[in-house]
């Protein structure tokens, strides 16, 4: 029944702030973005042209942005399952036993979220180290000979990945234990009755529970996990050795502020956006052909699928 | 819940031991080498005994460390600030409003988290250089607040769980919206503005991309930004920068213990927290007879119903 408290005009000055904050500096600059890339603007000399897609072409002329953006996919694709996988085991594990040790699990999963990443970029480099640092020594005394992880052109991205990754894997352990805390323990507990051993309680009932939250944390992973790598390329690598840690995001940056390219720049953003529309079009519509209901076997156990909170 | 089998647990532990490793060795060494004397810093002994503060007295000393804590912590509080009054007006309008928009400004608060920061970078900073903003705290702030997208939705997840009863008694009781925010809903989001104003600014005191744009010179920058130049001009002295990077985490020891600081509402995904609750209550909410616009005089605050609801603990 429509009151007059349901007037369209109420709601507005509560929005205006985040509306105008939106428009300004989040859905503007996507516009100006898209209208740079077909256009040509070095700051300096004078308006903007209007070159078509001259930017593109020029782009993906480039091997190197090319072979950038093969890399941003392969950084991408090997951290998904370091996102999903390693997560998950661990908040399995950390919901298995509740208690002291758990707590401080916890807590100290939980630091790699809020320290500062390129504090910590900076702890691995000097770590890292081939001359002096810890981990050269230790496989020194093991008879490994020093490695450059840093400058081998070898093992730069592998060592990115890994120092990126250990913010995923803190973040998603975290969000994988606010999933496990929402299973009815109900349901468990009929489960135990009925016979099932630790195993397949944990195969049909948690893990299917799990099932959404992972695409959700996959989708993450997408989206912010580029985004986390360009924070340690900046610190630590800036793409080298012979360009073997560039991705595609931190090119947007050298195209716009180390040779003030900007259309370059915003075409290369623009193909970023589209690139990742991709994954995120598709989690889109797994979950929301899963909204309706996890999969769950049917049988014993769906007979106790009303007591679990539903999605 | 304990397992029965104790060779899992077994292999549990070890698992979140040897990622606890992974994940903390480097950092835990770093904090522990930046306390070191500058001959030993390359030591393989873990604890330094005695400990010295001489990195920290030569970094102090040679960079303008102070300054740049002092800038960044003016940065995450006035963005933490400017981004909770934008999520909770916005959050408290988009639950307690229904309107034709509605829908679309939920669509854009999603798409803004998914848009890659660095693809915005160049005409966020054209913008910013063109009204005058560079190396200023306006530059540093403002154009974060349009980060707010997160705290929104948090705040929204949040004002979903109050019981709709109660703003419908406030309103009962003659309370125009303003003041339902403003007198029943602010104190009961209290603990959820605290979680929402920690992660901000945890995040904002984090933030590298947007600062390096903006302010990349020591004297006007972040603690990160410095920090970050300093790796390239300090790499043969790693004693000063490894004390300066602790003190760029320094803040986030006190912040740690709750591990729930800062993740989504626990235990239903958000859609499950949209309980039938919120459909109901909003369409029964009922506008006092006495209007809410009236003249000259104050509205009435809202009266016992409300008052009686309001202890949290009545939840």
């Amino acid at each position: 029944m429509r009151t007059p408290r349901t007037r369209h005009g109420r709601a507005w000055p509560y929005l205006t702030p985040v509306v105008v904050a939106f428009a300004v500096w989040i859905y503007g600059p996507l516009l100006a973005t898209v209208a740079l890339s077909v256009a040509q603007w070095d700051l300096t000399s004078g308006p903007p042209r209007f070159v078509g897609a001259a930017n593109y072409r020029a782009l993906l002329a480039q091997p190197e942005f090319l072979a950038s953006l093969g890399r941003t996919l392969a950084l991408v694709g090997c951290l998904l399952p370091v996102a999903t996988v390693l997560p998950m085991s661990l908040a399995i594990a950390l919901w298995k036993r509740p208690g002291r040790a758990s707590t401080i699990y916890r807590a100290v999963l939980f630091l790699p979220v809020v320290l500062a990443p390129v504090a910590t970029a900076v702890s691995w480099q000097f770590v890292l180290n081939p001359l002096q640092g810890v981990l050269d020594r230790v496989l020194a005394l093991a008879g490994v000979a020093p490695v450059n992880w840093l400058g081998d052109p070898r093992t730069a991205l592998p060592v990115i990945a890994a120092i990126t990754a250990g913010k995923l894997i803190a973040l998603n352990t975290l969000l994988y234990g606010a999933a496990l805390s929402g299973i009815d323990p109900r349901v468990l507990a009929a489960a135990r009755l009925d016979g099932a051993s630790e195993w397949e309680t944990t195969r049909h009932l948690v893990l299917s529970h799990l099932r959404r939250i992972t695409v959700l944390l996959a989708g993450v992973c997408v989206v912010l996990g580029g985004q986390w790598a360009f924070t340690n390329v900046a610190v630590l690598t800036q793409g080298g050795p012979d360009g073997v840690t560039d991705n595609v995001y931190y090119r947007i940056y050298t195209y716009g502020f180390t040779f003030f390219d900007t259309g370059v720049a915003s075409a290369a953003a623009v193909v970023l956006i589209a690139v990742l529309a991709l994954p995120l079009g598709v989690q889109a519509l797994t979950l929301r052909r899963r909204s309706a209901g996890d999969h769950i076997p049917r049988g014993w156990i769906s007979r106790h699928r009303r007591a679990t909170c539903s999605r | 819940m304990r397992s029965r089998f104790n060779s899992r647990g077994a292999g549990g532990h070890t698992l979140l031991l040897a990622t606890c490793v992974g994940l903390l060795f480097p950092v835990v060494w770093a904090v522990l080498t930046s306390f070191k004397p500058a001959t030993e810093l390359y030591s393989t002994q873990p604890v330094p005994w005695p400990p010295s503060l001489a990195n920290y007295q030569v970094a102090l000393g040679r960079f303008p460390i102070g300054h740049l804590l002092l800038v960044t912590l003016l940065t995450s509080a006035g963005v933490t600030l400017g981004q909770l009054v934008i999520a909770v007006l916005a959050a408290y309008a988009l639950v307690r409003f229904r309107f034709r928009f509605q829908p679309l400004i939920l669509v854009l608060t999603t798409g803004a988290l998914l848009i890659p920061a660095q693809a915005l970078i160049v005409p966020q900073f054209l913008l910013t250089a063109r009204l005058g903003w560079l190396n200023t705290y306006a530059g540093l702030i403002v154009p974060q607040l349009g980060g707010a997208a997160l705290a929104v939705l948090l705040l929204r997840q949040h004002i979903h769980t109050l019981p709709h009863s109660l703003l419908g008694a406030a309103a009962l009781d003659g309370a125009a919206p303003r003041e339902v925010l403003g007198h029943v809903v602010l104190p009961l989001l209290r603990p959820a503005i605290g979680a929402v104003a920690i992660l901000v600014f945890v995040n904002t005191w984090n933030e590298y991309l947007w600062p390096t744009l903006v302010a990349p010179q020591p004297q006007y920058g972040t603690i990160q930004t410095g920090l970050a130049s300093l790796t390239n001009t300090e790499g043969s002295d790693p004693g000063p920068l490894l004390a300066a990077a602790t003190l760029a985490t320094l803040p986030f020891s006190p912040s740690t213990p709750s591990p729930r600081v800062g993740s989504p509402t626990p235990s239903c995904t958000p859609d499950g927290a949209e309980t039938h609750l919120g459909h109901h209550a909003r369409t029964s909410v009922p506008d006092h007879p006495g209007g809410t616009r009236g003249g000259g005089r104050r509205h009435p605050r809202p009266g016992p119903a409300a008052r009686l609801w309001r202890h949290p603990g009545a939840r």
